[in-house]
């Protein structure tokens, strides 16, 4: 079992993503509202695995992406997009997000995602 | 929406509202200054987070519709998108059937048809129109204005129209003044004079009395969410109306009345609508229903809550006040129905058996009616077992300045506010009868309390043995006062006493009168 966390201004979106990880057999997970609060749980939590919206409040995913890079470059993150953010998905990837999935999930590509990126 | 995400319909609409209403203020903060880009980020942002969640649940129009706004909304950050008055009365259009939609979902109805947005923005994106002189095609934007719009309303400090009204309070007073010099002169011009100005004054006071009401939505609109919110919390199901919100109200009553009406709809909720399955062992439908209405009743202001629910019943109501002492059972079996209900509204009086945290145990009460007797008002509480609970408040539509009754004890003169009065009875101190060692006269089989304003201000000087009982109602209860002779009707404004003075009871305040002298205004909710 992982720690997660999973930040995403949409406390709706969050509610989807944990039903999901609970399924998985996550159990230990933390949420984050906006892209500050990610970035400061991040640190005092180490978390396994990072599930980072793009569009939030306050501070936006990417670059709390960079931030937690500096922090910690191997940190396994997975950027949580909607249609027509392809091209920051590219941006995302160069900066070091393993994977990525999108709004609106299927339930079994994000399982697949997550259980990768947690293996690697 | 599929079956699976039914569980997060809930979350889904109280998110999506929550996301229009920044939305909306967003937008408005947009069109103030549409070359700032500042409020796009919000817009975009709420625009974004809408679209993602609308396509999880599978409403695919708003989703749709999201995302093409964000598209446009991206290409007028960039400057690829020039910002005109075509394109922001767009946006509001799409913002219009963004808010159709999401109250389509949560009335269980189908989503509305965005083509016809869909196609504006799509010629917004693809740069075919970019004034509003080539938007010639018809349907209901065409019907729309987009020139210029004319300012219809100005933003005006609440204590400048305070100041205004105190001046109109001044303006009475020099009027009255110069009434009561032409009644020694006798002047036919001066009298035509004075009537004119009387009328203008009468008619500046109506306006600005105009000017500070303010829609009872500005409160009501509140109330929705927060009976949703309760009634989620304690698994009921309440269906909740408004009635009359565009109904106006002074807005310091406005201020102070909410609340008190917060207050009422928690214990309706709460303590008034009964659990689903209660309500289906009683025959009742499960989902309960409240009514909050507003109206107007000559110059009263109604405010009613109702609700469906469980209701206080005469029998219970009797168990508490014997078990707290307040009356012994003998009292309260010769106790008049109504008189019964007004019990509730005594300090430390409760029928609840539950406590939850949201409105306590049925404490309050007590400070609801405070309140409202503050604001010049009564409230009064029906209710029928297993039928619900009716609550109704009046209210006067104006504080500042009211019609009064002067009336004189002891050579001094005081006000009574005439909403309050309901009879004046010419009497002799042999009228008033004595029972149980207080004074009181009956009046249509009615026994009714006597309150000497003398006694109670410790007035020195002799009353005249031939006097007036003039019977106000206070909240539900009604009471006689004493005045040595009834001076007459006249609007007054009241002012306020001076800080060492404000503690004293029975006292709402001073005023001038026309014959310069000083009046106290007598406040009916602390005389006791």
């Amino acid at each position: 079992m992982s720690k997660i966390l999973t930040a995403d201004d949409s406390v709706f979106m969050r509610k989807i993503l944990i039903k999901i990880l609970n399924k998985m057999g996550h159990k230990d997970i933390i949420e984050a509202e906006n892209g500050d609060d990610a970035l400061r749980i991040f640190k005092e939590e180490t978390p396994d695995l990072v599930l980072l919206d793009i569009v939030m409040k306050g501070k936006y995913g990417i670059d709390v992406l960079k931030d937690i890079m500096k922090i910690n470059p191997d940190a396994r993150v997975i950027m949580v997009s909607a249609v027509g953010q392809e091209s920051i998905l590219h941006e995302a990837k160069d900066i070091g997000a393993k994977d990525f999935i999108t709004k609106p999930f299927k339930e079994e590509m994000v399982i697949e995602t997550i259980n990768r990126v947690l293996k690697s | 929406m599929t079956e699976d995400m039914r569980e997060y319909l809930d979350l889904y609409l109280s998110e999506a509202e929550d996301l229009l209403q920044s939305l909306n203020e967003s937008l408005l903060e947009f069109e103030k200054t549409p070359e700032k880009k500042e409020y796009i980020d919000e817009i975009q942002r709420c625009v974004h987070t809408l679209k993602s969640s609308s396509a999880s649940m599978g409403f695919n129009q708003i989703s749709e519709l999201s995302h093409c706004m964000e598209d446009v909304l991206g290409g007028m950050k960039k400057d690829e998108i020039e910002i005109n008055d075509y394109v922001v009365d767009i946006i509001f259009e799409c913002f219009d059937v963004l808010e159709r939609g999401v109250d389509n979902v949560r009335k269980g109805k189908e989503e509305p048809d965005v083509s016809n947005v869909l196609k504006h923005l799509d010629k917004i994106k693809e740069g075919r129109i970019d004034s509003l002189e080539e938007d010639v095609e018809g349907g209901e934007l065409a019907d729309k204005p987009h020139t210029l719009k004319t300012v219809h309303s100005i933003k005006v400090n609440v204590e400048s129209l305070d100041k205004l009204l105190e001046l109109v309070g001044e303006l009475l007073i020099a009027k009255m003044r110069l009434q009561n010099i032409n009644s020694h002169i006798d002047d036919a011009d001066l009298d035509e004079l004075t009537t004119l100005l009387s009328r203008l004054i009468e008619d500046i006071q109506y306006q600005i009395t105009e000017a500070r009401m303010i829609p009872v939505d500005h409160i009501f609109s509140r109330f929705p969410r927060m009976v949703r919110d309760i009634a989620k919390r304690e698994g009921k199901r309440v269906s909740f109306v408004i009635k009359g919100s565009e109904i106006k109200l002074d807005r310091t009553i406005l201020d102070k009345i909410g609340e008190p009406l917060i207050h009422l709809l928690r214990n309706a909720v709460d303590h008034g609508i009964e659990m689903p399955e209660e309500r289906k062992d009683r025959g009742k439908q499960e989902t309960g229903t409240i009514k909050l209405t507003a109206r107007r009743e000559r110059n009263k202001a109604v405010i009613e809550i109702e609700d469906d629910g469980e209701g206080f019943d005469a029998e219970a109501i009797k168990d508490v006040a014997a078990r707290k002492g307040l009356y012994s059972r003998e009292q309260l079996n010769l106790m008049a129905e109504k008189d019964l209900f007004n019990l509730p509204f005594q300090p430390n009086f409760s029928t609840s058996k539950k406590v939850t945290n949201v409105s306590g145990r049925g404490v309050g009460l007590d400070v609801v009616k405070t309140r409202i007797e503050e604001l010049n008002g009564t409230v009064k509480m029906e209710c029928e077992r297993d039928k619900g609970t009716r609550f109704t408040i009046t209210l006067p539509l104006s504080l500042a300045i009211i019609k009064s009754l002067l009336i004189d004890v002891c050579d001094g003169t005081y006000v009574i506010p005439i909403s309050n009065v309901m009879r004046i009875l010419p009497s002799r101190d042999a009228h008033i009868r004595h029972i149980e060692g207080s004074e009181c006269i009956v009046l249509d089989n009615e026994t009714i309390p006597i309150i000497r304003i003398k006694d109670k201000f410790n007035i020195k000087g002799e009353s005249p043995d031939k006097n007036f009982v003039i019977i106000i109602e206070k909240g539900s209860e009604k009471i006689g006062l004493v005045a040595d002779r009834i001076v007459g009707q006249q609007e007054i404004m009241i002012k306020n006493l001076d800080k060492e003075l404000r503690e004293l009871k029975g006292i709402a305040g001073a005023s001038i009168l026309s014959d310069g002298n000083l009046a106290l205004v007598i406040d009916i909710s602390g005389i006791t």
